[in-house]
């Protein structure tokens, strides 16, 4: 078990409890998707797990975060980057007056020596052959495709077992979109690299997960694996827009709402 | 309605009104009998003391509508202060006008001198704003001690003869005093009006974006302009009080260092709201007070602190403040306050 | 004309300097994205334990600066450690106000610590004026000077091609981001003051050198305070080149307008640069424009 979460709260400010004991596991190499709609508490998750937490005055008070079985939620960020888990925050954060090159190279602050340096930084320019003729440009210049590729580029560049992707599709074109959620399917496939990946758009997350948990409210509420879940009414109807006949909602369907959730959250 | 649960309005007037129960009313009331009996309570220099509250009170006031309602970080006031003190001396050495006439026209002066650097505040933000506020401390410096000897006396200063009205002057400690406490009380209620208004929502949206209020369509350039055109009138008024009270007026009285003080009493009281002002100002003065008392006696007992001491413990101990409050309540006292009272009517639940 | 050649090269001299103390207040926004107010009295605090070691304990000069050195730099690491790391991720007007606040606290301590009284600072560095053709430098400028470029070209190099510096840029960009790519947002800050405690030491001896010294010439910080902005808070080769304009600029502005306002020109016209350049390009020469995507 890569990383696992059992039964965690977190609590901001001393006063606000937004997470009321999640539960949730990440194997290698899989790719596991998170969904909720906003405000449930999956970045407070990600958070959580990549020790970011303290910086919006939040704490882990209860359950345990265990990654590759060592219990992390004590642990400053920049020694979880060393173990092997990076955060991609939400809304594609680069270095903005930094050139590409250097956003990427920040990145590889784990990596001992300018050779490993130059040689990640191949690699990652391999995955990515957009950001290469656009290596000494000003990164705040990119479009926001082009930036959301540099972040998760320098986030590869720590050589991590596992990705934590905040919401990739924020603002992004659809095609750009799947671009993406390709190359996460490809780096898992070649890298073996795991990603946990926080998503609103339910559709093109399902499509490359194996398994995904939904969230409301600081609880997980649904889970099961990625065809499961694409095929499951609820989904269906709260999440991918769709009413029971599978096809996308008339007017006249709204007024008589059928269907129910039937989870509590 | 006062109910245990909380204070709750039934009305709009009841809930928009500044007092609103009726124990609210009798600590009110209570209050305005202090200050009006303060002279005859028996504290020897407690009416000086109260009157140098009243002047900084308004003058912190100015810079709470400007930095704290606003958001523009203003690190000029004193300067402000210093033109609206020079505008009434020089009119009223020079010109013999009333201090009816001075005050106002001294505020006005000031606000204009401050509308100026608003001006700035279009183009410059934050922290850049703050330097050129700074900038102006110096050229204003530079500016009194260098114009004509016969306009602002350059390095000798100003000397003012007492206000007066008619034939009854103010120069005596307790008549300055009422002089200063109607005016400061009369600016307080405006400054706390104002920000019931457009006007000071207008602040506020300003403060939290500009690009946001600007997009919903408030003129931000205007309310900028305002803000510091208002702050700056309200240090001009207590310049020109100082004016009155000191009796001299010379540029070295408006330091950088003051408008320091100034923010640090905004920080120590909270930013943003009226009664931050005032507890600022209040608690700030009076740990002056209580150093000027208490630090000649540690010098005495510890000869080799220098006779700076008390100088230099005000300065360790306004730093010291700062810094604690920036770091541990960074929303000052009245955030405090409010979370007591909080705490208190929601006993025994945490929250 | 020599008089007015003088009053330029002298201008540029002491630009230098005040470019050296800049260099400090770059060198924390840099990589800490703090303005440190309170520079100048970091300066000063150099510069009175520099003269404690040697005026009260009689310690030569090569024993007592490098002390003054190490004491600052530790000033520089507990301020970071006490007052600073409280405040990571805060918004900039909090880190404007502690900084604010230390400036003011520094002031008391040194007040109290070292008294009101004039000090005279001993003479590091030669006394003898250097000549130049019909110019004459002090001598203490000119090394300043040499030390101020020797120093720009360092940082620059250090900031723009290593590993670590990079890594310190990336803290002034965003502590969050830099946090989670594992990056020491404290220890980029720590070192940033330290290095600053450093430069505040060298810059404090080179403009006492040989004159006598108060708590007031702190002010120096305030005086370095255009320097730094005309170059852009973020850029060390134009921290030089700022260094220069306003030194030249200053020392003309001396050279024609003190006769006509009796003297103190010298003082304000650095400030009326300020505003000047704040109102027409508020990032600076070189400095980091607002990259804003709305």
């Amino acid at each position: 078990m890569l990383l696992e979460l059992t039964n965690v709260e977190v609590v901001y400010s001393d006063v606000i409890l937004v997470l009321k004991g999640v539960n949730l596991s990440v194997e290698t190499g899989q790719i596991v998707a998170l969904l909720g709609a906003n405000g449930a508490g999956k970045t407070t998750t990600l958070k959580a797990i990549s020790g970011l937490l303290r910086t919006e005055d939040g704490r882990v008070t209860g359950g345990s975060i265990q990654f590759q079985g060592v219990p992390i939620h004590a642990e400053a960020p920049q020694n979880l980057v060393k173990r092997g888990l990076v955060q991609v925050v939400e809304g594609r954060r680069i270095l903005p007056h930094m050139t590409v090159e250097q956003n990427l190279l920040v990145g590889s602050k784990v990596l001992k020596g300018r050779a490993q340096r130059r040689q990640m930084l191949d690699k990652v320019y391999g995955y990515f052959p957009k950001l290469v003729s656009m290596r000494a440009r000003v990164s705040g210049y990119l479009s926001g495709g082009e930036q959301q590729m540099l972040v998760i580029g320098r986030a590869l560049m720590a050589g991590p077992r596992l990705v934590l992707l905040d919401e990739p599709s924020l603002g992004l074109a659809p095609m750009i979109v799947t671009e993406i959620f390709e190359l996460v399917a490809r780096l898992r496939q070649h890298e073996g690299i795991a990603f946990l990946v926080v998503e609103q758009n339910a559709n093109v997350a399902l499509s490359v997960a194996d398994h995904g948990y939904v969230m409301e409210n600081g609880r997980i509420v649904l889970y099961g694996t990625g065809s499961e879940l694409r095929e499951n009414e609820d989904i269906k109807e709260f999440y991918l827009g769709m009413s029971i006949s599978g096809h996308g909602k008339s007017f006249k369907d709204v007024k008589h709402y059928k269907r129910r959730k039937r989870w509590l959250g | 309605m006062t109910l245990p649960g909380g204070v709750h309005a039934e009305t709009y007037q009841q809930d928009r009104a500044l007092v609103r129960t009726r124990w609210q009313w009798l600590w009110f009331a209570g209050l305005v009998a202090v200050l009006l009996l303060l002279p005859f309570l028996g504290f020897g220099s407690a009416v000086g003391i109260a009157t140098v509250i009243g002047i900084t009170l308004i003058a912190v006031l100015g810079l709470q509508l400007t930095t704290g309602c606003a958001g523009q970080i203003n690190m000029g006031q004193s300067a402000f202060m210093g033109v609206g003190a020079y505008a009434a001396g020089t009119l009223a050495t020079n010109l013999h006008w009333s201090f009816l006439l001075t005050i106002p026209i001294a505020g006005i002066s000031a606000a204009v001198f401050g509308a100026v650097f608003g001006l700035a505040a279009l183009r410059i933000k934050g922290f850049y704003l703050a330097l050129t506020t700074i900038a102006a401390q110096y050229i204003f410096t530079f500016a009194m001690l260098k114009l004509p000897k016969e306009w602002f006396g350059q390095s000798e200063g100003l000397r003012l003869e007492p206000a007066a009205l008619g034939s009854f002057t103010f120069d005596t400690d307790n008549r300055i005093y009422y002089l200063v406490l109607a005016v400061a009380a009369l600016m307080t209620y405006g400054a706390w009006s104002l920000m019931r208004t457009r006007t000071g929502r207008a602040f506020i949206a300003v403060r939290d974006n500009d690009n946001a209020a600007e997009v919903i369509g408030i003129n931000v350039f205007y309310y900028k302009t305002l803000a510091f055109f208002a702050g700056a009138f309200y240090a001009g008024v207590a310049g020109a009080l100082w004016a009155y009270y000191v009796r001299y007026v010379q540029a070295d009285q408006f330091t950088l260092w003051l408008s320091v003080w100034y923010l640090g009493m905004l920080i120590v009281g909270g930013m943003g709201s009226i009664l931050g002002a005032i507890i600022g100002t209040v608690v700030i003065r009076l740990l002056q007070e209580l150093i000027t008392v208490v630090g000649p006696l540690v010098a005495d007992v510890l000869p080799t602190l220098g006779g700076q001491f008390v100088f230099a413990a005000m300065n360790m101990l306004l730093g010291g403040m700062i810094i604690v409050f920036v770091i541990f309540e960074p929303r000052g006292l009245v955030h405090r306050w409010n979370i007591i009272k909080e705490s208190y009517r929601i006993w025994p639940f945490p929250h | 004309m020599t008089s007015l050649l003088s009053y330029i090269a002298n201008g540029a001299l002491t630009g230098l300097l005040y470019a050296l103390v800049a260099i400090s207040f770059v060198i924390i926004y840099r990589s800490a994205r703090v303005f440190n107010f309170a520079q100048g009295e970091v300066v000063i605090v150099g510069a009175f334990l520099v003269w404690t070691f040697m005026s009260a304990f009689d310690l030569p000069v090569w024993v007592s600066v490098p002390l003054a050195v190490l004491a600052n730099i530790l000033l520089g690491v507990l301020i970071e450690r006490l007052i600073l790391r409280p405040l990571v991720g805060q918004e900039l007007f909090a880190f404007v106000m502690v900084t604010i606040g230390l400036l003011i606290f520094i002031r008391g301590v040194v007040l109290v610590a070292w008294g009101p009284e004039v000090r005279f600072f001993p003479a590091v560095l030669p006394l003898a004026a250097v000549k130049v053709g019909p110019l004459v430098f002090d001598r203490a400028l000119v090394i300043g000077g040499v030390v101020t470029l020797a120093v720009a070209a360092v940082t620059s190099w250090f900031f723009n091609r290593t590993q670590l510096g990079l890594e310190m840029t990336a803290v002034a960009e965003d502590h969050q981001t830099a946090l989670s790519l594992g990056i020491s947002v404290t220890r980029s800050i720590a070192v940033a003051w330290g290095i600053s405690g450093l430069l505040s030491t060298v810059a404090a001896i080179i403009f006492l050198n040989g004159k006598g010294m108060t708590f007031l010439a702190s002010d120096i910080g305030f005086a370095a305070l255009p320097v730094a902005l005309l170059a852009g808070l973020e850029s060390i080769g134009g921290v030089v080149l700022g260094g220069l304009i306003i030194g030249i600029a200053v020392g003309l502005a001396a050279y024609f307008l003190d006769p006509i306002f009796q003297g103190g020109v010298a003082a304000v016209f650095p400030f009326v640069i300020m505003v000047i350049i704040l109102l027409i390009r508020p990032t600076g020469l070189f400095g980091w424009k607002t990259i804003e995507r709305i």
